[in-house]
């Protein structure tokens, strides 16, 4: 894959293209979304001044994604230091009705990034272990969990479970 | 409803800044012309050293230059506003050692290991890296060129110093520039915290090969000139705290040299 970094055009297409997944991602992690726009800024940054190979684009995007996520969870791991907060708080609620996200939002740290990438990214285990670099058992368990958790909260029968 | 679906759906309901994109790249246009900048700047070493042994003597004495740049200012003009951030605000070490040497005048400004540095959270300040700002100029005040340019080198007690140093550990990257007649450098070298249960020591010399006809290991593990070696002898002492020391990683870090 020819990456011209240099270019505005390479970088224009890069934000464009890669923003609204990446801040997804970040948001599902850091739970704000000034945050996540931080975190990725300083993933499109680290893009453009380590330049790394590429073989294609989904090699690419995943790069993206796993920096992403590394620098919500330094973020968030500094962020704790500085004011720790209860794990599984809920803090995002329109109208006080546990919807998805809000419920996702609860789930220890580790458990919603397996979700987000499963569910919102469509990786695989595998994939989601690779982009993480963490054992597939590892996902598996996490996925499992997360999703025990999120059905005994949700109305039963109201989502199909993929 | 799937749950993909719905997670999707209520996931792309969330809100960011509108101008998002916008800004994002105009802040990576600026980062890409400061990278052109300081790339230009750079002079990259990347030596393979060999063996042997010998002593040396040279002479160290402290005092205050007023005219020169800040650790912090050095860390400015080469566009890394964090590190020198982290050298105004304390974070970093400004230490000001001086060693008069073969008609220089060497000054060791500061020192700014990258793990101290962590809280930055930039692409600017690699954590891994230590950052070190020396300046050089004539005894006599006559006008330095980068022609009188020396390497500087990290070396470790106890390890042979053409064997195991700051060169082989990850290489190393010097950005210089001449400023009012004084040649400033802002160095980078591996993580050198790591080891800092031992005396570290950052060597300056003509040419680019730290091997053993200008350096020695003496018996207690001190590092010093070799006798027949006549260029410029610069030695510093650097202090880092040694409960950062890590002798686990260190060694780690020199099984893997040269991998």
């Amino acid at each position: 894959m020819n990456n011209s970094y240099g270019t505005d055009e390479y970088i224009e297409k890069a934000v464009a293209t890669h923003s609204k997944r990446l801040l997804s991602a970040a948001y599902a992690v850091l739970k704000s979304t000034a945050s996540a726009e931080d975190a990725v800024q300083e993933t499109f940054i680290k893009l453009i001044t380590k330049q790394p190979h590429f073989n294609d684009s989904e090699h690419e995007k995943a790069w993206l994604l796993r920096v992403t996520v590394n620098i919500s969870l330094n973020m968030l791991k500094k962020a704790e230091r500085n004011n720790p907060v209860t794990e599984n708080e809920p803090v995002y609620t329109e109208d006080n009705s546990f919807q998805l996200l809000d419920l996702v939002l609860t789930l220890p740290v580790q458990y919603r990034t397996v979700i987000h990438l499963y569910y919102y990214e469509g990786y695989s285990i595998k994939e989601i272990a690779s982009i993480l670099k963490i054992p597939s058992a590892t996902v598996g368990t996490r996925l499992a969990r997360a999703r025990a958790i999120l059905k005994k909260e949700l109305e039963e029968g109201a989502y199909e479970w993929l | 409803m799937a749950v993909n679906e719905k997670y999707k759906e209520q996931i792309n309901k969330v809100e960011f800044n509108s101008n998002f994109e916008k800004k994002t790249v105009a802040l990576m246009k600026t980062q890409l012309e400061r990278k052109g900048r300081i790339i230009n700047m750079k002079k990259p070493v990347k030596i393979v050293a060999v063996a042997a042994a010998i002593t040396s003597l040279l002479a160290i004495s402290v005092f205050a230059i007023s005219v020169l740049l800040t650790p912090g200012e050095v860390a400015k003009y080469f566009g890394n506003d964090e590190l020198a951030q982290a050298f105004e605000s304390g974070e970093a070490q400004v230490i000001n050692q001086t060693v008069e040497d073969s008609g220089y005048i060497f000054t060791l400004e500061g020192i700014a290991p990258g793990k101290a540095l962590e809280y930055i959270d930039s692409a600017a300040v690699d954590v891994n890296r230590t950052y070190v700002v020396v300046a050089m100029q004539k005894a006599d005040g006559s006008e330095i060129t980068y022609d009188d340019s020396v390497t500087f080198i990290p070396f470790f007690e106890g390890y042979d110093p053409w064997k195991v140093n700051g060169l082989h550990l990850g290489g190393a990257s010097a950005h210089k520039t001449i400023q009012n007649n004084v040649l400033y450098y802002l160095w980078d070298f591996t993580d050198l915290e790591v080891f800092a249960d031992r005396t570290i020591y950052l060597a300056g010399f003509g040419g680019i090969a730290p091997g053993p006809d200008k350096f020695v290991l003496n018996a207690d593990g001190s590092i010093g000139f070799a006798e027949e070696y006549k260029g410029i002898k610069v030695m510093f002492e650097i202090q880092l705290d040694a409960a950062k020391a890590n002798p686990e990683k260190a060694n780690e870090m020199i099984e893997n040299m040269g991998r």
